[in-house]
């Protein structure tokens, strides 16, 4: 799955999963829109969310496994499909660490959501060289 | 080894040269010594850039480094002939920045956007538009100003001194190398980064991230109970030790309370930490601990959490697992009470096709995140309470010794 970003207005999740549509804001389609949700959220908003998911998570881990499985094969609505699904799973994670962990919809003790930037959602990171290892080969200078 | 084992141990008494008094906050409040750090440590030292040459793995691949306490950026490049060479991001014609980009490739030159000089890989200057223009061209000095680069396990580091006092192998030390030779770090790469302007001094930065002391009280929630130990309440580390300029701990973790706790209370959590490699996956039980490198969990005890390595001057490594690690790269600001975060997380990349271990790696990346906040907190509300100038100094434990130690380093450095 390449990580493509896509737009929040033309996104939709697999026929299979309709009726978590009803939740889509929380695929936001990158991490800082995504957090900003969580941290605007009341607790019974996100305890709705989280609690609706749960169940659901199986089902969705066995869609995963069929995608990898067809690899190659599958296509372009798919593949949004697929990819709108794994933002909301993205959402669920926001929403665990508040209902698990936080019991909050911030970090009780933590600095402000924004301070944080992810270099890694940058366009400065799109245009990162190819990663290539070099396994225990001695580098010189 | 036991955590308990260790009961009546006091690391701070090996090392008398440390002392046990109070520490002067002076590293965190004066702009005089933040003014004297610059020239004695950023100009002067190997600064870790905590990027890997797989980030540049190809010639004309680059990166750039900005440092702002010594106004430097640094463009990193991988030559034709496969070394990586560091240069001073600025045309010699009259000062242009070369390179505007933070990362990317060029292909056998750099070209200066304002008048066309060229630049090799090697820093020879192969242009100068409108030569015959110039007066006395041939005395004029036109190559790139070359910058030290030198490379450990695959990080890239450089010096702004020309010519380094010490070289790279000698300021990480011949012990710190072989503890960490059989550590895997050739089969990770950087999985994500985050970037953080903080209004807190360098130093107070860097002492945040050096003491597993505040691990139960702190990240009680996001890392719950992961410290406990009913048998040595007050002990958290395994293992402390000084490494020259550098210095590493290692942390008991409750491996029992980390697992069970999580499953019942934490589903999503305890699932991903499953899939993937989150705070809470036993690596141990991934891979033998003999086989860890030697200076990774010394005590071989399955009850462990992570170990600190801080590599002098600008960062540390928080090793969570046989081949797992986090990277904070830290740096003074344009103030003495300004600094900036750079964290990243490396781990074998992550293979395609396979979406359950993408959303693991997501989880533990949001998971961080979060944890990572808690810290950044406690450095903002300490800035503040430094320049009032009424706290003048800290009291340490014995647990805090990387901290003590990292201290006198860094006031030997800027003084002597």
């Amino acid at each position: 799955m390449t990580d493509k970003s896509i737009d929040i207005a033309t996104q939709r999740l697999p026929q299979e999963f309709a009726a978590l549509e009803k939740y889509i804001q929380w695929a936001g389609p990158d991490e800082f829109r995504r957090l900003e949700f969580r941290e605007n959220q009341p607790m019974d908003v996100i305890q709705e969310f989280y609690d609706v998911m749960l169940p659901q998570v199986e089902n969705i881990l066995a869609y995963f496994k069929r995608i990898d499985e067809k690899a190659d094969s599958v296509d372009e609505d798919e593949a949004l499909e697929a990819r709108t699904l794994m933002n909301l799973m993205y959402g669920l994670s926001d929403a665990a660490l508040s209902v698990e962990l936080h019991k909050s919809p911030t970090v009780p003790d933590g600095m402000p959501w924004y301070i944080w930037k992810p270099e890694h959602d940058s366009t400065d990171w799109k245009n990162k060289p190819k990663i290539q290892l070099f396994p225990k080969v001695k580098e010189s200078v | 080894m036991e955590l308990s084992d260790l009961k009546d141990k006091r690391w701070t008494a090996e090392h008398p040269e440390l002392g046990t008094g109070p520490v002067s906050v002076e590293s965190y409040s004066s702009p005089d010594f933040y003014r004297r750090m610059g020239d004695k440590v950023f100009k002067n030292a190997w600064i870790g850039t905590a990027k890997r040459v797989d980030e540049i793995p190809n010639p004309g691949d680059f990166f750039v480094e900005e440092s702002v306490i010594t106004n430097t950026s640094i463009i990193i490049v991988r030559g034709l002939d496969g070394k990586i060479r560091g240069f001073h991001n600025i045309c010699r014609h009259r000062g242009t920045q070369l390179v505007f980009e933070k990362y990317g490739n060029v292909k056998g030159k750099f070209t200066c956007i304002y008048h066309g000089w060229a630049y090799s890989l090697t820093g020879k200057n192969v242009l100068i538009t409108e030569k015959e223009m110039f007066f006395n061209s041939n005395c004029m000095e036109t190559n790139l100003f070359s910058v030290p680069v030198d490379v450990w396990q695959g990080f890239i580091f450089y010096n702004l001194n020309p010519t380094p006092e010490e070289t790279l192998q000698e300021q990480l030390g011949a012990d710190l190398i072989d503890l960490y030779e059989d550590y895997p770090f050739g089969d990770t790469t950087v999985a994500l980064s985050y970037n953080a302007d903080l209004d807190c001094s360098w130093p107070v930065l860097r002492d945040s991230q050096i003491d597993g002391y505040h691990l139960k009280y702190l990240h009680k929630r996001s890392a719950p109970n992961f410290m406990e130990c009913a048998d040595t309440p007050n002990r958290h580390a395994y293992d402390f030790k000084l490494l020259g300029k550098n210095s590493s701990g290692s942390f008991y973790g409750n491996r029992a309370k980390i697992g069970a706790d999580l499953g019942s209370v934490a589903p999503i959590s305890a699932l991903a930490s499953k899939l993937g490699q989150t705070l809470a996956s036993d690596t141990a039980q991934r891979v033998p601990l003999e086989k860890w490198a030697r200076g990774v969990n010394p005590a071989r005890n399955p009850d462990w959490f992570f170990d600190i390595l801080y590599i002098y001057p600008n960062m540390h490594f928080i090793i969570l697992g046989y081949n797992t690690y986090i990277i904070h790269k830290m740096m003074p600001g344009a103030s003495y009470n300004t600094s900036s975060w750079n964290a990243r997380y490396f781990t074998p990349p992550l293979g395609v096709g396979d979406m359950a271990g993408e959303w693991a790696a997501n989880h533990m990346k949001v998971s961080l995140r979060d944890l990572w906040r808690e810290d950044g907190n406690t450095t903002i509300g300490a800035q503040k309470a430094i320049d009032s100038g009424v706290f003048t100094k800290m009291y340490l434990q014995d647990q805090e010794i990387m901290i003590r130690h990292a201290d006198k380093v860094l006031r030997d450095a800027v003084y002597l």
